[in-house]
């Protein structure tokens, strides 16, 4: 057998497996290592190449070293390129230690000692350690879907280094090594080896690459179905051509109550499972233009004749070149029942409010007409009481005059105390006038000089005479803001009670004070009068509460509650503070201007 | 020849119109204060028509005392026509009422009283009211010279 001719098959048949997996490494990106098992192949043809250039005496040597580097390096390759295919670590000490050692000792003994024993030996040995390792290392990384091809290169990286090894302990044990080309079985054996390993090796990985793929499309497949069929939604894939149905899931079969097998094959429109055919037809013609729709809102029909809302989402899909639709629609009749109690709820509390709204509106303006109504009441009550009044102290006074001298004293005094009684009368009415008034007459606020109105109040309620008895005093006194007439009004109504109940007394004094405090500004008007009962001190300020406090005090029980009234009206309060024959104060608040800018 | 009229009482309530006739008759003349028991009356008194037909009492009255609460035609309205006619646009009107209403007040004033003055009960202090009301707009007060003119 003639060596030349078999290194050449070896280098052609490298260069098939060359261009082989060449295309393995263009059409295959997802997988890494592709690429160093392209770099082994392209070594191992290379390698070849040099072997044929040996004849040349001048690249002999070169020509040794290359060969063999290329060849040894070549399996090297190979080993990284399965690592990386399996996502493994390469092992780095192995790779550092063995190649540099061997490919040093190798040039060592080609270019600086030429001994081609030991050149055999080394590479004998590097070859089956190598493949060894390899194979062992890749019977560790397989997986599970591609043990085939793994176990199938395997076998043959554990064939190749046996191959090597024997040759090593044939070569150990004193065979004689001769020259490259001559053609001894020696020098056969590997070249033989080297064409049915390498192609064997190039089949086995490219197998690997298609069962590793095959596994993966499989799982893939498998995990598409489990979500297909686990997915409680209903899932549909029909051709859109003609509705014609491809495949329906579990969940489909749940919702529709229709079994797989009804529907498969069967168009939609036969199955009858849109209440409204228009529904179907608005849908199509979304997917026509926009090629998805999603999250509409469907009333559907069960098989039973039942309905339900389901929310449909769909795409168009390409499926062996024709277009599809895979729907996807999930029950939402709870949902929309609870959506709908939900604004149905919320459109009847609006509702409610409207209607609470416009009843407190029309009581508002019932109360309001009824208000003015009873005022209106008050003024005419008024008005009419008056006129009898005015007859009776009128002619009283006319028969006092016309009887002047000729009335006998008790006369005198029954006369006197009809025309008292009558004015009595008028001025209860004038004080319930007014103290109805105060809520109705619009207010005019202005700054008030609290101190000049209390002393002007003083001299309105008392003549000079009876003034000149008291000791009056007003202190300094906070403004106010207020309706200036009102509050005049106000200190009239408690200096003219001062007055009233003092006079009885011996020492007669009256102090207005004032202070500010706490957001109040307060106003005191003390007397050492008659004073009251405390524990009446919180009805002095009802209408007609005047407590019993003797003949000789006149007054018509209103005053107070008058006061109490403009201190509300003003935002404040007033209260009452007295011992019986110890005096009163009396101390209304309203709110103090100047309290929100310290 | 009778005293020219120069008060018109215009007063539906009998006590109250004697006590203020009392009180008038000691300031004017005699038969110079006019009563009219209601609006029509005052109405028909002022531009001489029904019993006064053909003498308008506008030609010489210089003041009109008006209550507000009368029957048929109101003081309100009485005082709207005296305010509305040419002859009497002019003549004092002072309300004089028992109402002491806000609104009564202003709206008086909004149609051309000249006063408003709430009656007092007290007999003296109503008395001097009347006489002080007289004095003042039939003595002091000088009229509109176009008083009792014949409308242009």
């Amino acid at each position: 057998m003639d060596i030349s001719t078999l290194a050449t098959m070896l280098g052609l048949s490298h260069l098939l497996q060359v261009v082989g997996l060449s295309v393995q490494y263009v059409v295959n990106r997802t997988y890494r290592g592709i690429g160093w098992w392209l770099l082994w192949s392209a070594s191992v043809a290379a390698g070849s190449a040099f072997a044929v250039l040996r004849h040349h005496p001048e690249l002999r040597l070169l020509s040794i070293v290359a060969q063999n580097w290329l060849i040894v390096l070549g399996v090297t390759f190979l080993y990284v390129g399965l690592m990386r295919f399996y996502s493994r670590r390469v092992n780095r000490p192995f790779v550092a230690t063995v190649i540099p050692s061997y490919l040093a000792a190798h040039a060592y003994f080609t270019l600086v000692s030429d001994d081609i024993w030991v050149r055999s030996v080394l590479v004998n040995v590097a070859l089956a350690a190598i493949s060894l390792f390899t194979a062992w290392e890749l019977r560790s990384a397989r997986t599970r879907g591609t043990s085939t091809s793994a176990n199938f290169l395997c076998g043959v990286l554990l064939l190749h280094g046996l191959f090597f090894l024997s040759r090593s302990a044939v070569i150990l044990a004193g065979a004689r090594v001769t020259d490259f080309f001559s053609a001894t079985p020696l020098n056969i054996a590997p070249l033989l080896d080297g064409f049915v390993v390498g192609n064997l090796l190039a089949v086995g990985l490219i197998i690997l690459i298609n069962q590793r793929s095959y596994t993966e499309m499989v799982e893939a497949r498998d995990h598409f179905e489990l979500l297909f069929h686990t997915s409680p939604e209903a899932v549909l894939i029909t051709r859109v051509e003609d509705g014609v149905c491809l495949d329906v899931n579990q969940g489909f079969e749940a919702l529709s109550g229709y079994s797989r097998s009804e529907a498969l094959g069967h168009a939609m429109t036969d199955l009858d499972i849109y209440r409204s055919p228009a529904d179907r037809q608005g849908i199509v013609e979304a997917l026509k233009e926009k090629g998805s729709v999603s999250s509409v809102q469907v009333p559907f029909r069960r098989k039973d004749g039942t309905t339900f809302v389901g929310s449909l989402s769909a795409r168009v899909f390409s499926l062996r070149g024709v277009p599809h639709v895979m729907s996807v629609t999930r029950d939402v009749t709870e949902q929309r029942r609870a959506e709908e109690a939900r604004e149905e709820s919320a459109r009847q509390i609006q509702e409610w409010n409207v209607r609470l709204e416009r009843r407190v509106a029309d009581r508002t303006a019932e109360l309001r007409d009824a208000n003015r109504e009873l005022e209106a009441l008050v003024y005419s009550i008024a008005h009419d009481l008056r006129a009898p009044l005015r007859a009776v102290d009128g002619f009283s006074g006319l028969l006092e005059r016309e009887l002047a001298g000729r009335l006998e004293g008790d006369g005198v005094r029954l006369l006197g105390r009809v025309r008292r009684g009558a004015q009595r009368a008028d001025r209860l009415i004038r004080d319930l006038i007014q103290y109805a008034g105060i809520g109705t007459v619009p207010m005019r606020p202005a700054p008030v000089e609290m101190g000049a109105l209390a002393r002007r109040a003083f001299d309105e309620v008392a003549v000079e005479e009876v003034r000149r008895t008291f000791r009056f005093t007003v202190g300094e006194l906070p403004p106010a803001v207020g309706d200036p007439e009102l509050l005049g009004n106000l200190f009239r109504l408690l200096l003219s009670n001062a007055v009233k109940f003092s006079l009885p007394r011996p020492e007669r004094r009256i102090e207005v004070s004032g202070k500010r405090e706490g957001g109040w500004a307060e106003y005191r008007v003390e007397d050492d009068g008659v004073g009251f009962n405390p524990e009446y001190a919180d009805k002095l300020f009802g209408v007609f509460q005047q407590l019993e406090v003797g003949a000789e005090v006149e007054g018509t029980g209103i005053g107070l509650a008058i006061a109490k009234r403009i201190a509300v009206r003003h935002g404040g309060q007033i209260r009452a503070e007295g011992t019986l024959n110890g005096g009163a104060a009396f101390t209304f608040m309203l709110p103090d201007p100047g309290a929100g800018r310290a | 020849m009778p005293e020219p009229v120069r008060i018109l009482l215009v007063e539906d309530d009998e006590g109250d119109a004697v006590l203020a006739l009392l009180a008038l008759a000691s300031v004017t003349p005699p038969g110079s204060v006019h009563h009219a028991g209601d609006g029509e009356a005052a109405l028909n008194f002022l531009f001489g028509r029904g019993a006064f037909q053909g003498r308008p009492g506008a030609e010489t009255v210089r003041l009109v005392l008006l209550d507000l609460k009368l029957p048929k035609i109101s003081g309100h309205e009485v005082l709207a026509a005296v305010r509305a006619h040419p002859a009497t646009r002019t003549i004092p009107v002072v309300v004089l009422t028992s109402s002491m209403l806000p609104a009564d007040v202003e709206r008086c004033y909004r149609a051309g009283a000249n006063g408003f003055v709430v009656k007092p009960v007290e007999f003296s202090a109503h008395e001097r009211a009347l006489q002080e009301l007289a004095e003042y707009w039939t003595r002091l007060n000088f009229p509109s010279p176009t008083w009792g003119a014949e409308p242009d």
